[in-house]
């Protein structure tokens, strides 16, 4: 079994480079720290100029809007890590969350049937892409371009492309709660950062993701079940993908059919912000949380200061230019 | 990974791939033809339809309500969708062609760059009808009649309601559609032309027609100005104005805003009217309009003489009038 974690280790690329001139040093410590240095840097900028930015009722209002994007993002990592990507996470949210608009008014107080059903929906499509991706031996791109078309298709049909709007009591608390000063969908989103977070850095499981996505011949060599592991993974990015739909549902108490368009992209966008690379092998949960907090913190700053919207996607792309650059640079 | 296994996945996708497939027919008509043969008498006109985006909850319900028209007057609909792209617009719009409909009915994606796809059709010599989006002004396409509403009216109607309601003005928030498109762009032109200079738009954002981005919008909005610094909402459609609602009333600011106002007439703004978060809505009646275009098409076809235009009225609902639209 040792033999075995050394191999791991040996996967995820050169030992730690004990010394190093003060140059190395300083690039060692912007790599590590650079996107954290970077969210920082925004918060005190957008704090000066832009008025109401630092308030308590602004930051929580900030955390809850990231925190959909957020839940999604937790399950994109562990995809990207394996160097595979999930496209279907968008349709996902939409089809998820028609499950539970419409079961959810029907249920009345039996609050668990929808939730577990429109979680159940996400594992399912999971389960599709995993297949076709591991059985198949389909590209994750093209497999999950699949099951985007499908779920979207599936969304659109069960209520003949209508609308469902209005959520019992319980539903909507999922939404539009608070325990204390802090919402709900905050907490839901941070109890799942905090348990990815264990998954992916503490257990035998995690390693085994960062081994897939460094080497899949190699992992394979030294006894891992790569096709577990990526079950695994689809499935994880599926529940995440659905429980944000559930809390975009309770959020807008109703669900359109189309809810979610578009999300795959603001997702990705967010995971690789955060230090994950496209390529696998490369990736953390506390990075991702960070990536998705500081879309949203630009998104809610310019809000603030009467940015228009014309230049509101520009931003965004931007600061996406600028991470993949951070993240380059620190790994070359 | 057995052969096994293999298989079973090519079967899984192509399985998959038929569900798109059908996914993707489903807006057509299901059978194929098999009319025609019964007699020149008794001819069935099949009618091809390109709808802007039948993924839209309200066009959703207004398909429906053409098909059902359909069947009652004996044609047959071909309805596809543009789905938001006019490359696929005119795509849809050659394969009609190409399957040699009677007429064609189409909803222009875009005041301009959708006048292509339409001289296609004039050019093979098919009849065309314009259904409930317009072409830009001053265009010269040759259709038989165009049937719908005019978009600035309903801009204009929302103006009138607060310029009647707040005579001494007020602040406004603004949730603008997507800007370009050509509903958007009218109704916001229609607004600001009518509403009186009292008035102030203080913030707008773009919310893309969802409820989801005017709910985020609002949120920062709501931050950014405290209690008393805004009176009313004014968005573009209803699903907009229930996002900028719900988030006012997350805020527990409700009783702060004299007016929030949206545009369609769906169910749930008519809900939320009732429970006091929308005050108002313009309702367009687009079921009425498809169902008018499928009449207007039937009788040219039968040799009857159509008109150049039929303009549909918006309906302004308030509290006062709600009872007569609620189910």
């Amino acid at each position: 079994m040792s033999l075995m974690t050394q191999n791991i280790k040996a996967l995820l690329g050169p030992a730690d480079l004990k010394q190093g001139s003060a140059a190395t040093k300083v690039k060692r410590f912007v790599g590590d720290y650079g996107i954290l240095i970077f969210f920082a840097l925004i918060v005190i900028f957008l704090a000066v100029a832009a008025p109401n930015f630092l308030t308590l009722n602004n930051l929580v209002n900030v955390v809850r809007q990231s925190s959909i994007i957020g839940l999604i993002a937790l399950g994109m990592t562990f995809i990207m890590i394996t160097a595979g990507i999930d496209l279907s996470v968008g349709s996902v949210v939409g089809l998820a969350g028609m499950t539970f608009a419409l079961l959810a008014p029907a249920s009345g107080g039996a609050f668990w049937l929808p939730l577990i059903v429109g979680l159940g929906v996400g594992l399912l499509v999971g389960f599709l892409s995993a297949a076709m991706v591991v059985w198949g031996g389909i590209l994750p791109f093209l497999a999950t371009l699949a099951t985007m078309a499908i779920a979207r298709t599936a969304a659109l049909v069960i209520t003949d492309g209508q609308v469902v709007s209005g959520l019992s009591g319980p539903a909507e608390w999922l939404g539009s709660g608070f325990i204390g000063p802090i919402p709900v969908p905050v907490i839901i989103f941070l109890l799942a950062a905090l348990l990815c977070e264990f998954v992916l850095s503490r257990t035998k499981f995690g390693s085994h993701v960062y081994a897939v996505g460094g080497n899949e011949e190699s992992a394979k060599k030294v006894g891992i079940s790569t096709g577990r592991v990526l079950f695994m993974v689809y499935l994880i990015g599926g529940v995440t993908a659905a429980l944000g739909g559930l809390v975009l549902t309770a959020r807008l108490d109703g669900a359109a059919p189309v809810a979610g368009t578009g999300y795959e992209l603001q997702v990705i966008a967010a995971v690789v912000i955060g230090g994950t690379s496209l390529f696998g092998g490369v990736g953390t949960i506390r990075g991702t949380v960070i990536g998705v907090l500081l879309l949203g913190v630009v998104m809610n700053g310019m809000n603030l200061m009467g940015v228009s919207s014309y230049y509101q996607q520009g931003v965004q792309g931007i600061i996406l230019v600028l991470a993949v650059l951070l993240n380059r640079w620190k790994s070359d | 990974m057995g052969m096994r296994h293999k298989l079973a996945a090519a079967t899984a996708m192509l399985a998959a791939g038929a569900l798109t497939l059908t996914g993707c027919a489903g807006g057509s008509n299901a059978d194929g033809s098999t009319a025609g043969t019964s007699g020149a008498a008794s001819k069935t006109y099949n009618i091809g339809v390109v709808v802007l985006d039948l993924q839209d909850p309200d066009l959703a319900h207004m398909t429906d309500a053409m098909k059902k028209t359909a069947d009652e007057k004996g044609v047959k609909l071909n309805i596809t969708d543009s789905k938001k792209d006019v490359g696929s617009e005119l795509n849809q719009v050659e394969d009609l062609l190409t399957r040699q409909v009677d007429a064609v009915i189409m909803q222009p994606l875009d005041g301009e760059a959708s006048q292509n796809a339409a001289k296609r059709v004039i050019a093979a010599n098919i009849p065309l009808f314009i259904l409930s989006t317009e072409f830009a002004e001053g265009s010269n396409v040759g259709y038989k009649s165009y049937i719908g509403v005019d978009d600035t009216v309903a801009g204009e109607m929302q103006a009138e309601y607060l310029n009647k309601l707040l005579p001494n003005g007020g602040n406004i928030v603004f949730a603008a559609g997507i800007y370009g498109a050509s509903w958007t762009d009218r109704r916001k032109s229609g607004f600001d032309k009518t509403i009186n200079k009292n008035f102030k738009i203080v913030a707008e954002f773009q919310a893309k027609g969802s409820r989801d981005e005017a709910k985020r919008n609002m949120e920062d909005t709501l931050q950014r100005f405290p209690s008393g610094k805004i009176d009313a909402v004014v968005a573009n459609n209803d699903e907009m104005a229930i996002g900028a609602a719900s988030a006012i009333s997350d805020a527990g600011r409700t009783a702060e805003f004299k007016a929030v106002v949206g545009v369609d007439g769906t169910d749930p703004a008519l809900k939320d009217i009732k429970a006091g978060t929308m005050t108002a809505t313009v309702r367009q009646d687009s079921a009425g309009q498809g169902v008018k275009a499928v009449e207007v098409v039937t009788d040219f076809l039968k040799g009857g003489n159509v008109e150049n235009r039929y303009t549909l009225p918006f309906t302004l609902i308030t509290k006062d009038n709600l009872s007569d639209f609620l189910k």
